[in-house]
């Protein structure tokens, strides 16, 4: 199968380009300058904005000077979190207008990810956005071409890629080829529960979209605000899975549906996907939410499997860790001197390497040596949404790409959305060859 | 994969009587079964979304917060950082942190979250016990003491006068999510339910459909296997649980057990477990812990000065159980078997 990927690599490196030459003549806001704090916002403040919040904190080189949310007790809530200093808003609007800020973060539904971050761009903002990059294809262009014109940093939350587990699989088994040839991968998400959340909030939320406030509250279940399990959740494995193998999907084909909880969601409660990549390779995906069993004791995980071992990866583990890898030898192989003496486990009677991330050589990761990040047993040093916004503050400050930029944000946001249509048209997908393409 | 360090068995030592209720959960949290059994006249599409989300909203994101186990927690991050000066902690755990100092107070010291070191020191934390020398215990009780922990209310931080110290709410962060997620539902206009947490901390909420009388739950001595000792009605009001029947070890012919006197860096004597019934888990969690450590002189006095209720459990010379009540009883009851009261 020849290489189809519709990725054009002349964009992509007139992308980068341009933001690499804008380190030499943009004019920076004053306050981002190296040790001044850079001043931000938090646009939504539920639940994954919480969890920016709480872990950004920690990031001294950050002045969180004002949080919005459409629902005020959530944006008083984080401002409060915040402490003295930090003004809520409930109109996003207000905020640029009116703070003096470098940058956003916004942890919206994801319908707003797009009109949001191209306002922050016309207001000469850097933008953190939450995954899924945006709601439509289209909006993830508009928002890389907006970012482009201002000149700003664009980062998209896909934490895994600031996991030194993850770049421990990466660095150390799939670029050294202990894999062998990776032919097929398997990836799941499945929970037992609903998805559903109580109403929590009253109040006319008509402007902003939402006819009554439990629209609000479930967007994820709706096909109005949401990709569902598509590009709430799957959007991070796509995104691991196209890190990993360095590949792009061609095809996908798809089936799911609202098959269990009868509920008046419009998004399916299971997906079963296959992506289909150049030179053969398969990337089969299951999300549900009425089982959540795993083998590797982790409902989310990815099992990339070559000619000669398996490597499995896994976070939101139940243990304290909340990550783990192995990495399991094909039978027959040629075993690397390294492996007899690195510890092992069994797991479903087969002997299963651990990976050890404190040995990870090569770059930093948000510029700290990712052998400090994580220690044997795999316990973190520091949240990965922490380092996200790390390596946020390094790309802003030099006009660095950080590592999960606008394009990464993209393909796997144009994966899911693509892989939605498999489902709902029952066809297979073949992937545009413009897909990621960005004309300005 | 779980890890079993992170298994932090506490007494297991509340049965949750059986009846009919519309939905049960139940989910690995805190290194325990958490439990919630939600009933009401609702929609069963709003209970399950309700019972669901306080797994999800409240019971998970506060294990992420207040577990010393996992590293870039709150917890391990105040742990990490407050002895190079005062770290700005989230408002509700500044709360909780107050609320540990004063229980401190309260408890003469008895109760004192920052063990963590001393736990470490006698071999608990890996269930593999050990008796210290004197000199290692000198050294690890100079880390322990919340005199260390300095609280700043007008800033919302807390910092250690010195390194070394941490935070451990081993002893009342199950009953804290209790009372958090008894909150969260009281919030969504539940108003029946039972929350609890490793069967060593259970919150009950209003009166089940079938008992007018509350909610029916047994205690056994914490930890032990074998019958109930007797049960009780709870409304409105939580039930702990602490005891060292399931985690001691024996070195040289001396029983340890894992509940340890943050005065003295030795494990409790004397009482192997006891109940605490007062009016939120946070409290109870915490107070049934101290109860063990104060023995039965102290622990009288505390119930007389501050109003509280305490069961103890200890063995007679012929190794069967006693207990003894201060305070409102707490037992309705009592089974007769060797010495209870």
């Amino acid at each position: 199968m020849t290489n189809q990927t519709g990725l054009d690599r002349r964009q992509f490196l007139k992308t980068a380009a341009t933001i690499a030459v804008g380190a030499h003549v943009v004019t920076q806001s004053a306050r981002a300058q190296d040790g001044e704090r850079m001043r931000m916002a938090l646009l939504g403040c539920g639940g994954q904005g919480t969890v920016l919040l709480t872990n950004a904190l920690r990031v001294p080189e950050i002045e969180w000077v004002a949080t919005c949310d459409i629902v005020e007790e959530a944006a008083q809530a984080a401002a409060a979190r915040v402490g003295e200093g930090c003004q809520a808003f409930t109109r996003y609007e207000d905020v640029l207008a009116n703070v003096e800020l470098d940058a956003v973060a916004i942890a919206t539904p994801l319908h707003w990810h797009a009109p949001m971050a191209i306002a922050a761009f016309q207001s000469g903002l850097h933008v953190f956005c939450e995954k899924c990059m945006a709601y439509t294809v289209d909006d993830c262009k508009d928002m890389i071409r907006a970012q482009m014109s201002a000149n700003k940093i664009l980062q998209v939350g896909h934490h895994l890629r600031y996991h030194p587990l993850y770049w421990h699989a990466k660095r150390g088994f799939i670029d050294a080829g202990l894999l062998g040839d990776i032919t097929s991968i398997y990836g799941q998400w499945n929970r037992n529960n609903s998805w559903r959340r109580p109403v929590n909030v009253a109040g006319d939320y008509t402007e902003w979209g939402y006819p009554d406030a439990e629209h609000l509250v479930n967007w994820r279940l709706y096909k109005e605000y949401s990709g569902g399990l598509m590009t709430e959740l799957a959007s991070h494995q796509i995104d691991v899975v196209t890190w990993m193998i360095g590949k792009t999907p061609i095809a996908v084909q798809a089936m799911g549906g609202v098959d269990y909880y009868d509920d008046g969601r419009t998004v399916p409660d299971n997906v079963h996907v296959t992506f289909a990549y150049p030179d053969g390779v398969k990337f089969d995906y299951i999300s549900g939410t009425t089982n959540a069993f795993s083998i590797f004791g982790s409902q989310c995980h990815e099992v990339i499997k070559g000619t000669k071992g398996t490597l499995v990866m896994c976070h939101l583990n139940p243990g304290p860790t909340d990550s783990a890898g192995w990495f399991f030898p094909e039978e027959g192989t040629q075993r690397e001197i390294w492996m007899d003496m690195a510890h092992k486990v069994d797991i479903g009677g087969h002997e299963a390497i651990v990976l050890d991330a404190t040995i990870t050589e090569g770059p930093p990761l948000a510029g700290q040596p990712i052998s400090t990040l994580i220690d044997g047993e795999g316990h973190l040093a520091k949240m990965t949404y922490q380092l996200e916004f790390e390596e946020f503050v390094i790309s802003c400050r030099e006009m660095k790409l950080p590592s999960c930029d606008g394009l990464t944000g993209l393909k796997s946001a144009a994966d899911a959305i693509l892989a939605n249509q498999a489902i709902e048209t029952g066809e297979t997908i073949p992937f545009p060859e413009d897909l990621y393409t960005i004309t300005m | 994969m779980a890890n079993p360090q992170a298994v932090d068995n506490l007494a297991d030592g509340i049965d949750l009587t059986s009846g009919e209720y519309r939905l049960r959960r139940r989910q690995i949290a805190m290194g325990s079964v958490f439990e919630i059994i939600l009933d009401g006249d609702r929609d069963e599409v709003e209970l399950r979304a309700l019972i669901e989300s306080a797994f999800a909203e409240v019971v998970e994101p506060l294990e992420m917060q207040l577990s010393h186990y996992r590293s870039g927690s709150e917890i391990s991050w105040i742990n990490e950082n407050a002895h190079r000066g005062p770290v700005r902690v989230e408002p509700r755990l500044f709360d909780l942190l107050m609320e540990c100092a004063d229980l401190t107070s309260i408890t003469q010291g008895a109760f004192d979250v920052t063990i963590g070191p001393l736990v470490r020191c006698w071999g608990f934390h890996r269930k593999e016990g050990r008796v210290p020398s004197t000199e290692e215990l000198a050294e690890v009780r100079e880390r322990v003491g919340m005199e260390h922990v300095v609280l700043d209310a007008q800033a919302g931080a807390v910092a250690f006068d010195r390194e070394g110290i941490e935070l451990n709410l081993g002893g009342i962060g199950k009953g804290y999510v209790v009372d958090r997620v008894v909150e969260y539902l009281t919030r969504y206009g539940a108003h029946c339910a039972l929350v609890a947490s490793g069967g060593s901390t259970v919150y009950a909420m209003g009166v089940p459909p079938i008992s007018e009388d509350g909610w029916h739950v047994g205690v056994r001595p914490a930890g032990a296997e074998g019958e109930r000792i007797g049960s009780l009605h709870l409304t409105d009001a939580a039930l702990s649980t602490s005891g060292d029947f399931r985690q001691h070890f024996v070195e040289g012919g001396v029983r340890y057990g894992h509940i340890i006197d943050p005065r003295t860096g030795w494990p409790a004597r004397g009482v192997r477990a006891a109940c605490s019934v007062t009016a939120s888990g946070t409290r109870a969690d915490a107070l049934s812990t101290a109860f063990v450590v104060l023995g039965t002189e102290d622990t009288e006095s505390l119930c007389s000065k501050y109003g509280e209720r305490a069961l103890l459990v200890s063995l007679n010379a012929e190794n069967e159980p006693e207990t003894r009540q201060f305070g409102q009883p707490i037992l309705e009851q009592a089974r007769s078997m060797g010495g209870i009261s």
